[in-house]
């Protein structure tokens, strides 16, 4: 049965489920719960809406305020500042995240979604930062949850999920153009328009770029490829939201987006590549007599060019396509417990002539429940589990001197349970206690499961890149303490956590792996590397006072034990004992004064070691570059001219001319100027 | 034991928020005005709100004359605009509102409105959560120093009140 037809079955399938039964209510309205309850709403942790300070997670909210005063042009500059959060620069517009240790890059370990749209790539098995359709104006809210999240959004929430949430153009108005001007070459603009008529329809149109030249050539590093100087990414998306009832909502969200620049790739060594992703999305909210159902479909279509030095792997574009639906309803019973019922459909398909010998193709099956028990006002408990099968499904062939076999394949297939269990004590208005454990799993990607390429090595020998049938899923455990305490005299919240990781089975392609010799094929295959430890603190303290003062600072420590069964660089590229920084400090300090606004952020991090690769004619090697300690200032002030226009200087990277936060090319200071009508 | 137990005690009863019961605040009526999105039918537009008072009981006679400074000819919240009508419990099965807005320190007197509340099927709100409890009222909401809203679910059943699913997995129902 064709891709089309499976999701059209499955959804008419839900959609009649959910249409079953008289509906009475609307779905969440983020905006005017928040105003309701004075802080903000979430529905990351157990798909109930609910505060983020009663959430049965490591949960920070970043608001459209946040956003605003960071002075930042894309996600990754946003999170930067965010305590427990490991960001790094490859490129001009692209940036690694991590959570909870094991930085690399292509971090496979968080799950990042818009609006619960996986805008993770199943590819590889990572976030393309760079390509994310939105615009930052129309960001409501950026959901971090710290620590596994699986039985919630499934695989690949193994350290933590990132939910991106846009304001809802039923209830809220986002029209705004930005435009802005800075250094080394950079352009920005962005709109955002919405058209509504209140509580019955709405529709917001967004669209934006970025055009900048990355580095001076004096900043670059030593290594053996081409390299793009400019980098570029557009995007624009569709969210149309209609209420055709008074008590159901329905959505059509349609997003493009296309980046071109050269930024760290799976293989270590700075690459020069495109991406275009497309989306469609539908979605159905109805509150029946049966709870609130939640039926959304959507297809992610993403395409990638590669330029890597070595011939054969990804020398033409890469394609992976996939399909979910998702159906789950959330109801009470009685007065004191809430349920949530969920079931999943995911088919993922990934090709190319060259990598794939074809495709590879795989549909997994997930059903999951969440049980929320209020024992006490001030005690509840959470339990939340999911069930993911997941499936291939080859039908190409495997090349000759591939070692695995058409049949291993036909009966590859991973059975993953994943749970998170959550107490949380409230025993006054000002302090909150949680106990959390968490089990999340990473699925093998693609390129794992089913990459399958030949490339001449010389000397009659060829080298053969496999994916492995028989890899097990990276399964993470998490056990948290977290303690919040508001601190009234001080205007300010300090929140602390605690927790121990331990992580089996990780993951890494065959790619980046050594190869073992079977005359004439020079063979690496994906495998299972070994498992690891993180034992981590986080102490964070912030406020603000009612004169416009705002302040935080924050202390993060991840230390890291893995026990890898590959060797370290150069022969692979993991040394994940000395991979995350173990201490990093941030700071911010923000004033709004009439009609203006200035805020200053600031990170110190500890030490840590980036590999890069080195390609020479004799051979290939991972060359670990230590990083050492180094602060980062990033700044913006503020003027309101009009009601309607805003004017800004922001500067990141304020604290050097240029700065080595990772292998990449070394960081530039810069500087945007930005006008902002609000219309 | 005993007196370690006494200590406990003692010490939540300092630190556990109390229930004595503080004047209206304009914070609770934002509150109580969001609280009218999420019923299954929203209202919209003008709203009346009756305050159902005692003026022979100073807690509710101090609330009547709090809300009338807070609502003074009408508040707009949000997609709401309330307008205050005075209702004296005396008075009323004879004063016709679409919201009654129930003072606190009524105590016994209180049941008079859940009968009406029943009778009109009309949605009762309070910051006297005592009166929820007693299934007098539909909702009681707290604002300080955190926002409590609470639901009486057969108050609310009994008035032909139900509320969004999304709504009530935030609040706390008995």
């Amino acid at each position: 049965m064709a891709l089309r037809q499976r999701l059209g079955l499955v959804s008419a399938t839900v959609l009649g489920l959910a249409l079953a039964h008289q509906a009475r209510a609307q779905n969440v309205d983020y905006g005017t719960l928040e105003q309701m309850f004075g802080q903000p709403v979430t529905t990351s942790a157990t798909g109930s809406p609910q505060l983020a300070s009663q959430a049965p997670a490591d949960m920070q909210i970043i608001t459209a305020d946040d956003i605003r005063r960071s002075g930042a042009t894309n996600i990754p500059g946003v999170l930067e500042f965010i305590a427990g959060l490991d960001v790094r620069g490859y490129g001009a517009l692209d940036s690694e995240v991590a959570i909870g240790g094991f930085s690399q890059v292509y971090n496979p370990r968080l799950l990042v979604l818009i609006n619960g749209r996986q805008v993770y790539n199943d590819s590889y098995g990572f976030t393309a930062w760079n390509t994310l359709p939105v615009q930052l104006s129309d960001i409501r809210q950026i959901e971090v949850v710290q620590g596994p999240a699986s039985a919630l959004f499934g695989f690949n929430a193994a350290s933590g999920v990132i939910n991106i949430i846009t304001y809802d153009p039923l209830t809220d108005r986002t029209d705004t153009l930005k435009l802005g001007i800075g250094s080394d070459g950079t352009y920005v603009g962005s709109l955002v328009a919405t058209a509504r008529k209140a509580g019955t329809a709405g529709v917001t149109v967004q669209l934006g770029g970025i055009k900048t030249n990355q580095y001076s050539s004096r900043s670059l590093p030593a290594f053996n490829a081409p390299y793009q100087h400019h980098a570029d990414e557009e995007s624009y998306a569709i969210d149309a939201r209609a209420k055709p009832s008074t008590h159901t909502e329905v959505t059509l969200e349609i997003t493009h987006s296309d980046a071109s620049e050269s930024s760290q790739s799976i293989i270590y060594i700075p690459t020069p590549y495109t991406f275009r992703t497309q989306s469609f999305k539908a979605g159905l909210a109805a509150d029946t007599s049966w709870g609130l159902i939640n039926v959304q479909a959507y297809l992610n279509k993403d395409q990638e060019g590669l330029s890597l030095p070595f011939g054969g792997l990804h020398a033409q574009p890469s394609f992976n396509q996939v399909g979910v639906v998702q159906a789950n309803d959330l109801f009470k019973l009685g007065t004191a417990h809430a349920f949530r019922i969920g079931v999943e459909y995911r088919t993922n398909r990934e090709w190319d002539a060259s990598s794939f010998n074809g495709s590879s193709d795989y549909q997994d099956y997930a059903v999951s429940a969440m049980w929320n028990w209020q024992i006490t006002p001030q005690l509840s408990l959470t339990n939340a589990g999911r069930i993911d099968r997941l499936v291939v499904h080859r039908t190409s062939p495997v090349t000759s001197g591939a070692p695995y076999t058409q049949a291993d394949y036909a009966h590859a297939q991973v059975t993953a349970p994943s749970f998170n269990t959550g107490l949380v004590w409230q025993p006054t208005a000002n302090d909150t206690f949680r106990v959390l454990v968490g089990r999340g799993v990473q699925a093998p990607s693609q390129v794992e499961l089913g990459l399958d390429v030949q490339s001449p090595l010389g000397g009659g020998l060829t080298r053969v890149s496999a994916g492995n049938p028989f890899l097990k899923p990276s399964v993470t455990m998490n056990y948290e303490m977290d303690y919040d305490r508001v601190l009234a005299p001080i205007e300010s919240t300090l929140s602390t956590a605690f927790y121990y990781s331990t992580v089996k089975d990780m993951l890494a392609a065959g790619t980046v792996l050594p190869a073992t010799l079977n005359f004439p094929y020079y063979v690496q295959a994906a495998k299972n590397i070994g498992d690891g430890q993180v034992y981590g603190t986080k102490l964070v303290l912030q406020g603000s006072d009612p004169s416009g003062l705002r302040w935080n600072i924050g202390y993060t420590l991840t230390a890291v034990r893995a026990h890898l069964n590959v060797a370290a660089p150069p022969a692979a590229p993991y040394d994940f004992n000395n991979a995350t920084p173990v201490s990093a400090i941030t700071f911010g300090l923000g004033y709004s004064w009439n009609k203006f606004e200035a805020d200053l952020q600031g990170k110190w991090q500890s030490r840590y070691t980036d590999v890069i690769l080195n390609v020479t004619p004799s051979g290939e090697a991972y060359v670990p570059k230590a990083i050492s300690n180094f602060v980062t200032l990033n700044a913006r002030v503020a003027y309101n001219v009009t009601p309607h226009l805003i004017v800004a200087v922001s500067g990141t990277q304020l604290q050097s001319n240029r700065t080595i936060v990772s292998a990449g090319p070394e960081l530039d200071r810069r500087v945007l100027f930005t006008g902002t009508y609000n219309f | 034991m005993r007196q370690i137990l006494l200590g406990l005690v003692t010490i939540f009863a300092i630190i556990l928020p109390g229930t004595s019961h503080a004047q209206v605040t304009a914070k609770d009526i934002q509150v109580a005005a969001r609280v009218l999105n999420f019923t299954a039918t929203p209202f919209t537009g003008t709203v009346k709100l009756g305050i159902v008072y005692d003026p022979a009981i100073a807690a509710s006679a101090a609330d009547e004359q709090a809300l009338a400074g807070i609502l003074g000819s009408g508040l707009a919240v949000g997609s709401v605009t309330l307008v205050p009508v005075l209702v004296p419990i005396a008075k009323l099965a004879s004063t016709p509102v679409d919201v009654l807005f129930l003072t606190s320190g009524l105590g016994a007197a209180a049941a008079a409105v859940g009968t009406q509340a029943a009778s009109a099927k009309t949605l009762c709100i309070t910051t006297d959560i005592s009166a929820t409890q007693a299934g007098n009222c539909a909702v009681s909401v707290q604002s300080d120093p955190k926002v409590v809203i609470t639901v009486n679910k057969a108050a609310a059943s009994a008035s032909g009140v139900s509320f969004a699913s999304a709504f009530l997995m935030m609040v706390t129902e008995i």
